[in-house]
């Protein structure tokens, strides 16, 4: 083949600029040590680099989030530790307080104590970190002047409404209550369904307090508003008059309260009339008491109607009904929220339905305008040593520890401090060294015939023979209502008529306060509702001391609940602080899998990315060396000519 | 003749040839640097003698012909070598300059900037009620889109400089073709002598290769030594003495033929790689730059861009900041005007199917529309399929059928019969006065219904007023005779027309059933609408055969011309003002059925009503209706004569203004309207080119929705539910315009290592055709190069020749004189 100048040439300057473009992307890589510096270098590589760099990004935040969730969970497990040292002083507090070497006074006078311990738990409660609270849910900041921290004392937590008991219905003179339809009521806009017979009541039993709360209660899911019924009362005009009262004179919710002739006397001295409507508790779900003047009390066991028929000669005895006839008292609502609630009527009753109309001067919501068919329930409820919760009760704080991992940092304050009872518990502490609302007490005395008159010696009490003629005055005081509505009634003792169980039954009579004699023989009084209803007492007739319910005796068995109870609410905390120990230890692990992680991968890039110095200075060596050998054989060949020799 | 003076002249004509060979080798040695060049040689023969009794003695020697070393195939080879060299230098030219905008190799790039967007939204999450890391993800976001945005404009202006190159390129091809048709002419007029005009052929071929350079060419040699040139797809660029022009208008290419009236027609080339040489390089870099195609680069860019947008205000709309908005909000989509094409399948056609890759919208060619029975005279199975390819082929434009439902024959009510029924809601009664035949029953039942939807429609409580209407149906219009026909009165209206409450023996003489019908295969009005941003271009062949079809053949505007299989169709010749199909992300509406909620805050920021105000957006058809149904729901749920937050349109823009004394914020957007409108978004615009932050955000931080609002109406600054969705995002499965699902790291390094391994190819095909063309070089040179050495040997030899042929001269002179001295 001929071989002329020109390919030489050409063939030399091509390969010369070959090696040169080699040596000049060693170079490249040499002086950046980079493996690549543009994506074409090698674009597999590249994008295994760009996904590695991602994956690099993304573990260096996971442990950013995981650096900062540790310091939350730090700093609730040390709020929640204090709190239960808090816990803990206040259950030795309630064990020391409960024993006999403590009297009332002394008490009373550590009342302040276990409001400190209330103050300290909820400042501990209100714990922040940078300036957002831990305990708030996602309400970490932006609290207002009404609501400034998370837990706020002396307030009702959630929101609610009184109703106002609605007119008693005069049968024949007044029209039947109608049934509340469906989507007559909106609660937060959404319609509540038709009431529907409750079942119990004798008469309007679509319309009593039990159907409408059963119909709000079955939306409550929906609605957030739960309703609770005040069972329906009736204390007479006056004092219960002597005569007789046969078959027929006196129907109580359908039941004949008689069934022969029977003598009354004058303000029911004996109690005739009222053991023989209690005799027919079980059938019309009406217990009565009368009062230190005579006066009968009627009240329902539960949301049913309250019927009373009297003839004319059983209205004269009874004095019920005012005039004789037919008589019907429905029940109230209380409706609660945790939330601000709307209720609107949408058949222009103002909501009579629910006794909520005429405005504020009933519902006690500021600024409610009468007349308007609605209520916006929004106003705070101040109540002594209550502890409102005003953050997040429904979102834990998260962070994110990986792709779709979530580990909650923070628990709100409804879950760890609100249902675990922490603050209820000391509330109800404070209250029983204060010696006043006692929910629930147990007479340490012991009757062996609770049937026996109180002065026949034969009640099997000890103490019977310090009982005499007075009255137990019970106050009853529904906290519902701000401020707590009290209510007195008496009940009158006379040694020679009443027996330990009437007596009881008379107490049982009273609205919120449940009475009655165990199997055992002794005295135990509840309140209906212990959230709702406390008690105190005052007798002058020492029928309780007797029974063994003494003010002391009552503390001490209270305070003896509250430590038990304290120490329920203590391994709560302990659950939650393992709880939280538990997600420490998982993010320390996920953080050291992640610390390896970010190691491995940085290496992986830089296995990707970064040159190989050694080999590309050889590399870069061996160019040289046949880049100056091409220079050499270059000028070599091209300089031999023929030309030169002739 | 023969003798002394015989060997005289055989000696002068040795004296000539080798002369001449002399002259041709200095030609040679002259033009050894010239490019193109063809080693020349003389062919000599000898001169046949005159015959004598010895036998012939011969007559010297004769310079024949100069002969052209040149091997037409190898030269050939060489000339579509340089074509594919062309192509790929141009191509790796290119590719250099595109490979810069998407370098990652430094770690500078897009994808880091993604890494900072998401972990800001982390940082958000761990603290969402801190200023600062709100102002974080505004910075990273600014940071993330500001390069999405310059990477778009570098790849804008690398196409803009890529075309201006084009365009030189061109214009130096025409400026060869031109040359290389005078050379034609030339030669031919050189060779009439029989003789090669050798140089000549030379310079053309080098023009040939100058031309293979910038475009793929064949030519052939024609019978008088003409060359033709061929483009690769068979036009010719030059034939004998005839060129043609190339056209280059910026995305097209274009042959220019002269007319015989003065006037140059213009035919529109393939204008791909397939062009080949440097041309084809560059236009092949070109188009992944261009607009308008989601699977070159640009288009990527832009899809990756969309989805970001689409993404991340579909879960940011949903959201609420720290605080419910105060004053007023604006969508930053403006939908001044959505273009609405609507025309009627042809029912006479209705059976006829149209392949796929007939028709196309604005260059993107559409699946096959399957032809089916037209159904009581509308071809509406047809509509429906017509409809998905057209949203198939993602040409930019939405279709939509419009719904139609058509009850069966009835049998007619008697006298004193009623019936009573709901459509859509609305409640229609009819009692007949007397015994009626079907169609007396349907048509008075059809005006009943329509006196109530107009009743409803002046309701000023009805949120959105009914696009409904009913007629008798007559057998071509959907329904069979005396039966009655509901539809939608809005062009590409789909939502659903409901039939209620039918349930006795009367009702059911109406031929009417209970139920839902959307719009579908089987329920429409036999009418495709076709709704765009902006005005597109449908293309079926070379006539409306096609086109008239589908309804769309020639006439529908003015400026149309019928018969070309093609026409554009703009807002100026129909539009729907603020219709909400014009927005850029319509396709996210879910109108039919969707609702969105509001929640209304005193300005203390505690809710003002317990529970949000729920918008049935149901049937909204333009923006009005949208802020209509808004209002109206409003002042309805809180009872107050003027809406405590209005909404109303602005140029276009949704927008919501509070009455000074209330707040709010949304939630539940099941109708994804804000985040169509760009209301309560994070991301404004629709492509890498018009993604911004909302400019409220960076007025505002407390605005960036990193929580949602609770379920009381409660808005926690501590909320942190909607950042970590947001975040989410870096791992989620996205989808991509052209259906792609993908996660958008993913897709993003997909791209770069795309265009890296483009660049790659170009530049090791480069490598290699380089090295192969340096090889056809020296097969060429080791016949046509011209050797030094060898010239130079040949000198001598010729010197030689020459000098014995000048002994012949003298030898003969010494014999004429020792002749001439005898005498």
């Amino acid at each position: 083949m001929r071989t002329t100048m020109n390919s030489i040439h050409q063939n030399a300057l091509f390969n010369l600029s070959r090696v040169l473009q080699e040596m000049q992307q060693l170079n490249n890589k040499v002086t950046s040590g980079k493996e690549l510096s543009r994506i074409s270098d090698d674009p597999i590589r590249m994008a295994s680099s760009l996904n590695m760099r991602t994956n690099l990004a993304e573990l260096k935040q996971y442990q950013r989030n995981i650096t900062f969730g540790e310091s939350m969970v730090g700093a609730a497990e040390e709020a929640l530790t204090q709190i239960q040292s808090v816990i803990s002083d206040a259950k030795h507090a309630a064990v020391q307080l409960s024993s006999s070497s403590a009297d009332p006074t002394s008490r009373r006078n550590s009342a302040t104590l276990v409001r400190n311990f209330l103050e300290q738990a909820v400042s501990l409660a209100n714990s922040q970190v940078a300036g957002r609270f831990l305990f708030g849910g996602f309400r970490t900041s932006g609290y207002t002047n009404e609501e400034p921290a998370p837990f706020l004392a002396d307030h009702v937590d959630g929101f609610r409404v009184n109703a106002a008991f609605p007119d008693p219905v005069s049968i024949g003179t007044d029209p039947a209550p109608a049934a509340m339809a469906e989507g007559d009521l909106l609660v937060n806009g959404i319609g509540v369904g038709a009431a529907a017979d409750d079942g119990l009541s004798t008469i309007y039993a679509d319309a009593s307090a039990a159907a409408l709360a059963a119909s709000i209660n079955a939306a409550s899911a929906e609605t957030g508003v739960e309703a609770v019924v005040v069972p329906a009362f009736q204390q007479a005009d006056a004092a219960v008059n002597a005569g007789f009262m046969d078959a027929g004179d006196l129907v109580i919710n359908g039941e004949s309260i008689f069934s022969a002739a029977t003598a009354i006397m004058a303000n029911d001295a004996d109690n005739s009339l009222v053991n023989a409507i209690n005799s027919k508790s079980a059938l019309t779900g009406v217990t009565a008491t009368r009062g230190e003047d005579g006066r009968l009390l009627l009240s329902a066991a539960d949301g049913r109607n309250l019927h009373v028929v009297t003839s004319a000669a059983g209205e004269a005895v009874s004095r019920l009904n005012g005039v004789a006839g037919g008589m019907v008292h429905i029940g109230a609502l209380q409706l609660f929220s945790e939330r601000k609630f709307t209720l609107e009527s949408t058949i222009g009753d103002d909501l009579a339905m629910l006794g909520l109309q005429g405005g504020e001067a009933i519902s006690g919501e500021e600024g409610d305008v009468a007349g308007d068919d609605v209520i916006v329930v929004d106003s705070l409820v101040y109540v002594d040593s209550a502890v409102r919760y005003t953050g997040d009760r429904e979102n834990n704080l998260e962070i994110a520890v990986g792709r779709r991992s979530r580990i909650e940092v923070a628990k709100n304050g409804q879950e760890l401090f609100v249902d675990s009872g922490l603050f209820s518990t000391l509330r109800d502490f404070e209250r029983i060294l204060l010696g006043e609302r006692f929910t629930e007490i147990t007479g340490s005395g012991q009757a062996t015939d609770t049937a026996a008159t109180l002065d026949s010696g034969d009640t099997g009490l000890s103490l019977a023979g310090i009982v005499a003629n007075g009255a137990i005055t019970f106050t009853v005081t529904d906290q519902a209502y701000r401020p707590p509505q009290e209510t007195s009634f008496s009940v009158p003792v006379d040694t020679a008529v009443d027996t330990p169980a009437g007596i009881a039954e008379k107490i049982n009579g009273i609205p919120g306060i449940n009475a009655a004699w165990d199997v055992d023989g002794h005295l135990v009084m509840t309140s209906d509702d212990p959230e709702r209803y406390s008690f105190g007492f005052d007798d002058s007739s020492n029928f309780l001391q007797a029974a063994g319910v003494t003010l002391n005796q009552a503390q001490s068995q209270a305070l003896q609940g509250i430590a038990s109870e304290l120490e329920t609410v203590f391994s709560a905390m302990t659950d939650h602080i393992s709880d939280l120990a538990a997600i420490a230890k998982r993010m320390e692990v996920q953080n050291n899998i992640y610390a390896r992680l970010e190691v491995s991968t940085t290496e992986t890039i830089s296995d990707l990315e970064d040159a190989d110095l050694a080999q590309a200075v050889m590399e870069l060596k061996a160019k040289e060396v046949a880049y100056e050998a091409a220079l050499a054989a270059a000028a070599k060949t091209l300089q031999m000519s023929l030309l030169n020799f002739l | 003749m023969a003798g002394i003076s015989q060997i005289l002249n055989i000696a002068k004509e040795a004296l000539m040839a080798h002369q001449l060979s002399l002259q041709v080798a200095s030609h040679n040695i002259s033009n050894v640097d010239t490019p193109g060049y063809t080693r020349q040689s003389l062919k000599l023969t000898s001169v046949q003698g005159a015959p004598l009794a010895i036998g012939t003695i011969g007559g010297g020697v004769d310079a024949t012909q100069v002969v052209r070393h040149y091997d037409q195939f190898i030269t050939q080879r060489i000339s579509s070598q340089e074509s594919q060299v062309g192509y790929l230098e141009a191509q790796q030219q290119a590719f250099r300059v595109v490979e810069t905008v998407f370098n990652e190799a430094q770690g500078t790039g897009l994808n880091d900037l993604f890494s900072q967007f998401w972990a800001s939204w982390q940082d958000l999450a761990a603290n969402p009620d801190l200023l600062a890391a709100r102002q974080a993800v505004v910075q990273s976001g600014e940071a993330l889109l500001g390069h999405i945005q310059y990477m778009d404009a570098e790849l804008d202006r690398i196409s803009g400089d890529l075309s201006l190159t084009l365009q030189k390129g061109i214009t130096e091809v025409n400026r060869l073709s031109e040359e290389l048709a005078r050379i034609n002419i030339q030669i031919t007029g050189a060779e009439t002598t029989a003789s090669s005009a050798n140089d000549l052929r030379d310079q053309r071929d080098e023009i040939v290769r100058s031309i293979a350079e910038y475009l793929g060419v064949t030519n052939y040699e024609g019978k008088n030594g003409t060359y033709t040139l061929l483009l690769s797809d068979g036009h010719a660029l030059v034939d004998t003495a005839q060129n043609w022009e190339l056209e280059w208008t910026g995305d097209t290419m274009y042959l220019l033929t002269p007319k015989a009236d003065g006037t140059t027609s213009r035919q529109e080339l393939a204008a791909g790689e397939e062009l080949g040489g440097k041309i084809g390089g560059w236009v092949s870099v070109f188009q992944e730059l261009q607009n308008d195609n989601q699977d070159n680069y640009q288009g990527r860019l832009d899809s990756l861009a969309a989805s970001l947008i689409r993404e991340v205000n579909s879960l940011h709309s949903q959201g609420v900041g720290l605080a419910p908005i105060a004053d007023t909000l604006t969508g930053t989509e403006a939908v001044p005007a959505a273009v609405l094409l609507s025309s009627t399948v042809l029912q006479s056609d209705a059976l006829q199917s149209i392949a796929a890759g007939m028709l196309s919208i604005n260059g993107r060619s559409l699946g096959a529309i399957e032809g089916a029975v037209a159904v009581n005279g509308l071809a509406m199975t047809k509509a429906s399929s017509a409809v998905d390819a057209v949203n198939e082929a993602e040409a930019g434009v939405l279709a939509r059928l419009t719904t139609l439902m058509a009850g069966t024959a009835g049998t007619g009510l008697v006298a004193g019969e009623s019936v009573a029924f709901s459509v859509d809601g609305v409640q229609v009664a009819y009692t007949a006065a007397a015994d009626e035949t079907a169609a007396e029953t349907a048509a008075n039942v059809v005006s009943r219904i329509n006196t109530a939807i107009a009743a409803h429609n002046g309701d000023p409580t009805t949120l959105v007023p009914l696009r409904l209407e009913a007629v008798v149906g007559d057998g071509s219009n959907g329904g069979a005779a005396g039966s009655i026909v509901l539809r939608n009165t809005m062009d590409g209206d789909p939502s659903g027309i409901s039939i209620a409450g039918i349930d006795t023996a009367a009702d059911a003489k109406l031929g009417l059933a209970n139920g839902v019908q959307t719009a579908d295969a089987t329920h429409n009005t036999g009418e495709i609408a076709i709704f765009a941003r902006q005005a597109f271009t449908v293309r079926g062949g070379t006539s409306d055969t096609i086109l008239n079809q589908l309804g769309m053949g020639g006439g529908l505007h003015s400026d149309d011309v019928p018969g070309d299989g093609e026409f554009t169709f703009g807002a100026e010749n129909n539009a729907v003002v603020n219709g909400l199909m014009g927005f850029s992300y319509a396709d996210e509406l879910a109108i039919d059925g969707g609702s969105l909620d509001i929640w209304l805050y005193n300005l203390d920021n505690s809710p003002a009503m317990a529970r949000p105000v729920t918008v049935e957006l149901t049937g909204a058809y333009t923006l009005q209706d949208v802020a209509r149904a808004i209002n109206t729901a409003v002042t309805g749920a809180t009872g107050a004569t003027d809406p405590w937050v209005e909404a109303s349109v602005v140029q276009g823009q949704l927008r919501f203004t509070s009455d000074g004394s209330h707040r709010f914020a949304f939630a539940n957007d099941t109708a994804n309207i804000l985040q169509v409108a760009g209301v309560n978004t994070f991301f404004s615009g629709y492509d890498a080119g018009s993604i911004d932050i909302n400019a409220l955000l960076s007025e505002d931080l407390g605005l960036l929705a990193a929580g949602r609002v609770g379920t009381g109406g409660e808005i926690f600054p501590g909320d942190n539910t909607n950042a970590i969705q947001i975040a989410d995002l870096q791992s989620s499965q996205v989808s991509f315009n052209g259906g792609s699902t993908e996660t958008m790291d993913g897709f993003y390094n997909a791209l770069v290592s795309e265009v890296g391994a483009g660049s790659r190819s170009a530049n090791r095909d480069l490598e290699f055709n380089q090295l192969l063309q340096s090889q056809l070089e020296e097969i060429r040179d080791s016949s046509s190069g011209v050797s030094l050495d060898e010239e130079m040997a040949n000198l001598i030899r010729f010197q030689h020749a020459y000098a014995a042929a000048a002994k012949l001269i003298s030898m003969s002179d010494e014999m004429l004189s020792s002749l001439l001295d005898t005498i």
